[in-house]
């Protein structure tokens, strides 16, 4: 039997008499989709780049460096012991977006290499496809090439140039758009590098970092008296009330439930607070005094103190900025709408002879950051006092939007949120800049906790050796206990010691 | 037709011989992709840490494409110059005047990306501009006025052009393979 495929005029027309029902039916269509159903919220996941929990006063802090965001919080579930799983922007961000630990995403080194092929699809965004439509920006370029990697499970892209007053980055053109990873990879990193340090190309990376520093200090002149010290820089010169304006623009657009990731750059350095922020925490105020770590790079106090200082106030300024956007999600009636995330990808450190993040270091500060859920219908404040990782974030809100939870990830849900507080948990952090994505790590820092305490382990050839902490007691990290050798010390150090193996044995060679 | 007349005789005037040019981009072509490989070199251990070695690979074809750029730049940008500027100073030796020139402006640039801060003073780039200006100056009169370093002078320019026969069909592949990433 043939099957006449020619269409006949009558059949057309009966087509054609079917046209208006099919138009018609299209909206009851669309209800089936989650991603337009007015009743699921927004997820706005915003991330402060380099924000530690140590410097805010919701988490214990004497300086007051955040108000309008401490208000915020009175709505919100605070997470008071929140530990992301790397010490900078790489490792940290690849957590948070994954749900996987470095050890197993492996993205560990300060390079545009990303996760490992095969977790490329473990991912934020492809967790919550099914529920959400997706948009990607980040200011950070080191957090930006997750999001070429994860460019398929995104709706929407935002260059992370798209809200500065220039653009810095040779490889953001939108000429390079089909291979926006290597092209970072390879201008950004090697041939036009932005800094101090040979770079490949013997000319034009000479010319192109004069004419940076000419731009950038004609945009000096022009906002000095905004910012007289330094002027907010990521990529490329930014305001940041400009990038505020930018974000609620974006925000303002959604027309359907959104999976919205905004990875700011501030408080990152160079801090720039400006000129209203300079005049404050003129207080007298000192921090404890901690002793140099082995691994620091032994900075004077002065300088850890005026580092401080400055980092405060571009907290300062950031907070009242950004208070801005939070007010406008308040009046527009998107805040009710809306599941908001406020956290970072890392901390920062002003002690023990270190600042900013470039460490080996593992101190609390560098990786305790805030995390501030606000959900739609909860305007209580909330504080969970339970130890959690950045990796429960994206099992977490999978949960709360009925996105099936991913098998894959190796976060729990947070407490409170689906979850609940278990003592016994372990929790990790790691820094293996140093070591390679394709063997085993050698050189590294790896924290564990666990009931309430804290075991960090150095393994570097200049230095080795633990330190153990009770973090109820001691959440400054002053009283080493190892060296007294309690017991719960000595079961931390097997079991740290165990995941060292154990994460290590897939890239041990065999002989 | 006039103005199209005017503009050949200006450039049969003032355009150094095809040789010279093809010595010029050769010595080009040697100093930015040498330092573009080196560059690859040194991060090529790092590189190791985090990328396999077929990514490694796509960025030494970015890195080898943008030297085959910036070779062909610097050529044209010289010819320009010989074109513009007196006979006497440009033209005239034009191979060893202009490879002396990427020389002194080669090492001057390597110098910089290392010791320039974020704030560098006029001072400081007056005095680099200064020691561009010697460093291509000085072998510039000796080769021009000393027949033995002349003779040594012209006899290597004419031995480099081995690498342009290496480096610049590299550079073409390399362009190549970046076409074929970017539009596919």
């Amino acid at each position: 039997m043939t099957i006449d495929s020619k269409l006949s005029r009558r059949d057309f027309l009966k087509l054609m008499a079917l046209t208006p029902s099919v138009l018609a039916a299209r909206p009851l269509a669309s209800l089936l989709d989650p991603k337009t159903d007015s009743a699921t919220p927004h997820i706005l996941f915003f991330v402060f780049d380099a924000w530690s929990a140590a410097n805010v006063q919701f988490h214990g802090y004497p300086r007051r460096t955040m108000p309008n965001l401490e208000r915020f919080a009175e709505r919100c579930y605070v997470y008071h012991n929140h530990y992301t799983a790397g010490n900078f922007t790489v490792p940290g961000t690849a957590s948070m977006l994954t749900g996987l630990y470095p050890w197993t995403h492996r993205a560990v080194q300060l390079t545009a290499g990303g996760v490992a092929s095969a977790h490329q699809t473990h991912n934020l965004f492809a967790a919550l496809e099914a529920t959400h439509s997706t948009l990607g920006f980040s200011q950070n370029p080191y957090a930006d090439i997750f999001l070429y990697q994860f460019e398929k499970y995104l709706d929407t892209y935002l260059s992370e140039a798209i809200f500065n007053l220039e653009r810095r980055q040779f490889s953001s053109l939108p000429f390079f758009n089909n291979d926006a990873q290597f092209a970072f990879a390879s201008f950004e990193n090697n041939i036009l590098r932005n800094g101090k340090g040979t770079s490949g190309s013997l000319f034009l990376s000479m010319i192109s970092r004069l004419n940076k520093l000419l731009r950038y200090s004609r945009f000096r002149q022009l906002y000095r008296d905004v910012y007289p010290k330094s002027l907010p820089t990521a990529g490329g010169v930014f305001l940041l009330d400009q990038l505020v304006d930018g974000m609620m623009d974006t925000i303002r657009k959604f027309d359907s439930p959104t999976l919205a990731y905004f990875h700011v750059f501030p408080p990152h350095e160079p801090y720039a607070p400006n000129r209203k922020a300079l005049s404050l925490f003129d207080d007298g105020w000192t921090p404890l005094e901690k002793p140099d770590h082995p691994l620091s790079q032994h900075r004077s106090a002065d300088e850890m103190l005026a580092s401080r200082l400055r980092y405060d106030q571009y907290l300062a300024t950031w907070d009242a900025e950004f208070a801005h956007l939070l007010d406008e999600l308040e009046t527009s009636g998107l805040l009710e709408k809306s599941i908001v995330v406020i956290t970072s990808d890392h901390g920062e450190l002003f002690e023990r002879g270190e600042t900013e993040h470039n460490t080996f270091l593992l101190s609390s500060p560098v990786v305790h950051v805030p995390l501030l859920i606000s959900l739609p219908g909860h305007a209580q404040r909330k504080d969970i006092h339970a130890f959690t990782s950045n990796v429960d974030l994206l099992p977490t809100l999978a949960n709360l939007v009925g996105a099936p939870a991913p098998s894959w990830t190796e976060g729990h849900l947070l407490p409170a949120l689906g979850g609940e507080e278990d003592l016994d948990r372990s929790i990790y952090s790691i820094d293996a800049k140093t070591a390679s994505s394709f063997s085993t790590f050698e050189k590294y820092s790896i924290s564990l906790i666990k009931q309430r305490h804290r075991l960090i382990f150095y393994q570097y050839p200049e230095h080795s050796g633990f330190e153990f902490y009770n973090m109820d007691d001691d959440p400054e990290e002053l009283r080493d206990l190892f060296p007294s050798a309690p017991s719960l010390a000595g079961q931390m150090q097997q079991e740290l010691l165990d995941k060292v193996d154990e994460f290590n044995a897939p890239y041990k060679k065999t002989h | 037709m006039f103005m199209l007349k005017k503009l050949s005789d200006f450039l049969k005037r003032g355009l150094p011989a095809k040789s010279e040019m093809f010595l010029v981009l050769s010595t080009a072509a040697f100093l930015i992709f040498t330092w573009s490989v080196r560059t690859l070199f040194f991060n090529f251990p790092a590189f190791l840490l985090s990328y396999t070695i077929g990514e490694i690979l796509v960025i030494a074809a970015y890195m080898l494409a943008f030297a085959l750029f910036e070779t062909l730049l610097a050529t044209l940008l010289l010819i320009i110059m010989s074109a513009l500027l007196p006979g006497g100073i440009f033209k005239e030796g034009f191979s060893y005047k202009a490879s002396f020139f990427l020389i002194a402006f080669g090492a001057v640039s390597i110098h910089m990306q290392n010791v320039m801060t974020n704030q560098p003073t006029t001072d400081f780039l007056l005095l680099e501009l200064g020691r561009a200006l010697t460093l291509w100056l000085v072998p510039v009169l000796l080769t021009r006025y000393v027949n033995v370093v002349r003779k040594i002078v012209l006899d290597i320019l004419d031995r480099l052009i081995i690498f342009s026969y290496i480096y610049l069909p590299l550079g073409i592949v390399s362009l190549l393979v970046v076409a074929f990433r970017l539009l596919w």
